[in-house]
């Protein structure tokens, strides 16, 4: 195991270093998560012994888990980061959108026009994310430095070819490139390096006693104060994890007793569900909702 | 080493989806969601389904770009590039070719050799892809005869190679699993082993020349009054106070510090991502290369050169023909210069495989040539079947800067 996880973790070092020397200016795009967690801590290894070239930023969608803002400010302070937060709600106001109708009201859709408000505002040539390619079949064809027009549209059909680990990060002036270092990397890799490199994570990662609210077939979501229901929904203290961490309105939780990084593993190789396929419920509107979403500026 | 990538390559009915699939089914590597959105009403599992992911590509039912896959058996952990089986995609087959350890080429049984097939075996011999695993597949339906893939044996084994090569043919049914990963009783005459089985033990021959350790500076960082340099370290180890030379610009210098994973050390080892520091102040960029100072007792190990003029293999990508005389970017790895196709010597006859004398008619996508390259600035190059490293190289148009070939040195 060992053996894979360094050739892995060398070839994401090797392109967070290749998205150093070709950009001007870069950010990592963080939202708390185990993929950005693993992507922050690989860019303070690229880097090391001096400080990382990009800024962090957050896209903040004001429907957090509390616990992950938490997590992030003190990850900020721990290694010096240069943060920069935007608010989805500036962007509602701003261009008048509003959030899906409905008992979960989510704004996870809208998070592109702060994206690529951001990117202007502060002259980003390139974002560093931590998608994968196994997480998703749009995903699977995405490429490691994987190019934007000035409208922030992903075109699979023009993709530069990539070839060996040469990357052709060259572009004009409003368009980006998007950079994914963990391209490579399975939901389990990430796990064992995270065991295995002690990387800190967001508590709801581990099992904690929670109040739910019933969202569907055997899917829960963790009880927030903006969401519409009726008397009639079924609310629950229940013992869960969070397997991915995105929008508390399209996050399900994971009913579990895992405490600790060893029993999500065994938990993680025993499940027969995929990891978006778990938890979230953006993937869920139709069969292409990622492609479609990633088409039109998504990360 | 336990991480292998490899290509499937295969003609559009081959079942190269079913053969994927099948792998990633029989070795557990589906979840239940997945499975059931690929599951037809009458309960039949499409395995094709699986490796097709954008939305044009099912309305048209074909694969039109790369795709990569994960699967993970006890023993190794594996990438799939899946590569598109039409003509026109050739420059996705050399994409996919230039990630792989190995190559995995199906052949319809119910066919036979085709020419594509021909052309896959071309591209995965001029890639130098060590190991090639033929597949012969629907042994299903041709009711598992072996005259069936007797007969295709004796054809591959007359085909020619460039570069040496590893080769396994297998009798295969994708659609039923015989042999895939479960040894089959449908084949009792085939006594060899199953794809899955030489996938997990197949060891990879180091065919490559023997280099002073090097490595490409990625990036240089100003702190603390100190230069860091940035790279990865190839063929060999560094040390702190170890003579290195500095290309292009053959100057010598000492190494300082050294630095993996954030970490300083003493020494550091092949294939590692690691920082340094030098003695002296001599000029060092983005680009350049840093190499052990080899002893003039060891002349046996190769001589690192520079070029500026180069013969190639090159590969054209773009809809739009090479222009011969226009500047284009060459980006070899980190390094980025001009570069013009001083002449075109040979073109690559897609039908007879052959390169045949160029007769200047324009050079179009997907097409496969020799040429005579100049460079802006010297290059640290090396033929690519000793060091892939140095001797491959991409084009960029310097005014779409879309990639529009790439290339392979061949200067012997």
């Amino acid at each position: 195991m060992q053996d894979y996880l360094n050739q892995l973790e060398n070839e994401s070092i090797y392109i967070l270093r290749e998205a150093a020397g070709q950009f001007r200016k870069a950010a990592i795009l963080f939202s708390g998560g185990k993929d950005s967690a693993t992507l922050l801590h690989l860019a303070i290894k690229a880097f090391s012994p001096t400080k990382i070239p990009f800024i962090v930023l957050h896209i903040d969608t004001g429907q957090n888990f509390p616990e992950v803002i938490q997590y992030r400010d003190e990850l900020v302070k721990k290694y010096q980061l240069h943060l920069e937060v935007r608010f989805v709600e500036d962007s509602m106001k701003k261009y008048h959108l509003s959030e899906t109708s409905g008992k979960f009201p989510s704004r996870n859709a809208l998070q592109s026009y702060t994206l690529l408000d951001a990117i202007q505002e502060l002259e980003l040539d390139a974002c560093i994310g931590g998608a994968r390619r196994d997480e998703e079949k749009a995903r699977s064809k995405e490429r490691i430095f994987s190019f934007r027009d000035s409208f922030g549209q992903w075109d699979p059909k023009q993709q530069r070819p990539e070839l060996w680990n040469i990357y052709n990060g060259l572009i004009h002036k409003g368009e980006n490139i998007r950079v994914f270092p963990i391209s490579n990397w399975t939901e389990l890799d990430v796990w064992y390096y995270i065991k295995k490199e002690n990387i800190p994570l967001p508590s709801i990662y581990f099992s904690h006693k929670r109040k739910c609210v019933k969202a569907g077939n055997n899917q829960w979501l963790a009880y927030a104060d903006f969401f519409k229901l009726s008397p009639d929904d079924v609310i629950e203290e229940k013992f869960v994890r969070f397997r991915t961490v995105g929008d508390i309105s399209c996050t399900a939780a994971v009913e579990s007793v895992a405490t600790d990084i060893d029993t999500i593993i065994e938990e993680i190789k025993t499940s027969k569900i995929s990891e978006r396929g778990a938890t979230r419920l953006d993937d869920k509107i139709s069969e292409t909702g990622m492609e479609d979403r990633k088409r039109q500026g998504y990360f | 080493m336990e991480l292998i990538k490899f290509i499937t390559a295969g003609n559009v009915d081959d079942g190269k989806s079913t053969l994927i699939g099948r792998l990633l089914y029989d070795s557990n590597a589906i979840s239940n969601d997945i499975l059931e959105s690929i599951q037809q009403s009458n309960g039949i599992i499409h395995l094709a389904h699986l490796t097709d992911g954008l939305k044009a590509e099912r309305e048209q039912g074909i694969t039109i770009d790369v795709a990569y896959k994960y699967f993970s058996t006890d023993k190794r952990k594996f990438i799939i590039a899946d590569c598109p089986g039409h003509k026109e995609y050739t420059r996705n087959m050399i994409t996919g070719a230039s990630h792989a350890d190995l190559a995995i080429i199906l052949i319809d049984a119910t066919i036979g050799i085709t020419e594509q097939t021909k052309r896959h075996t071309f591209i995965s011999d001029l890639m130098n892809i060590p190991f090639i695993i033929f597949c012969v597949n629907k042994m299903d339906a041709v009711g598992y005869a072996e005259s069936v893939y007797r007969k295709i044996v004796e054809q591959i084994n007359t085909f020619q190679f460039i570069n040496k090569h590893q080769i396994e043919i297998i009798p295969v049914s994708a659609l039923n699993g015989d042999n895939v990963v479960h040894r089959s009783n449908n084949i009792p005459w085939y006594n060899g082993p199953t794809l899955l089985h030489l996938l997990e033990t197949y060891q990879p021959i180091e065919n490559t020349a023997k280099l002073p350790a090097f490595l490409q500076v990625q990036y240089v960082s100003f702190q603390n009054q100190e230069r860091y340099f940035f790279g990865t370290l190839l063929n060999g180890n560094f040390e702190v106070n170890q003579e290195i030379i500095i290309y292009p610009t053959l100057q010598k210098n000492k190494i300082k510090d050294l630095y993996v994973l954030g970490k300083a050390t003493t020494r550091a080892s092949q294939n590692q991502a690691i920082a340094l520091t030098l003695q002296d102040d001599n000029e060092v960029q983005r680009g350049y290369y840093l190499a052990a100072a080899t002893t003039a007792t060891d002349e046996t190990k190769f001589q690192f050169k520079l070029y500026n003029q180069f013969s190639a293999i090159c590969f054209w990508f773009d809809t739009t023909p090479l222009i011969p005389s226009k500047r284009y970017f060459l980006q070899h790895h980190s390094l980025r210069t001009f570069v013009k196709c001083q002449s075109i010597t040979e073109v690559l006859d897609l039908d007879v495989l052959k390169f045949i004398e160029y007769n200047h008619s324009p050079i179009e996508i997907n097409t496969i040539f020799k040429a005579q390259l100049i460079s802006a600035q010297p290059l640290l190059l090396a033929d690519y079947t000793q060091c892939a490293t140095l001797g491959s190289f991409i084009i960029i148009d310097e005014t779409t800067h879309k990639t529009v070939g790439a290339g392979i040195v061949v200067n012997e």
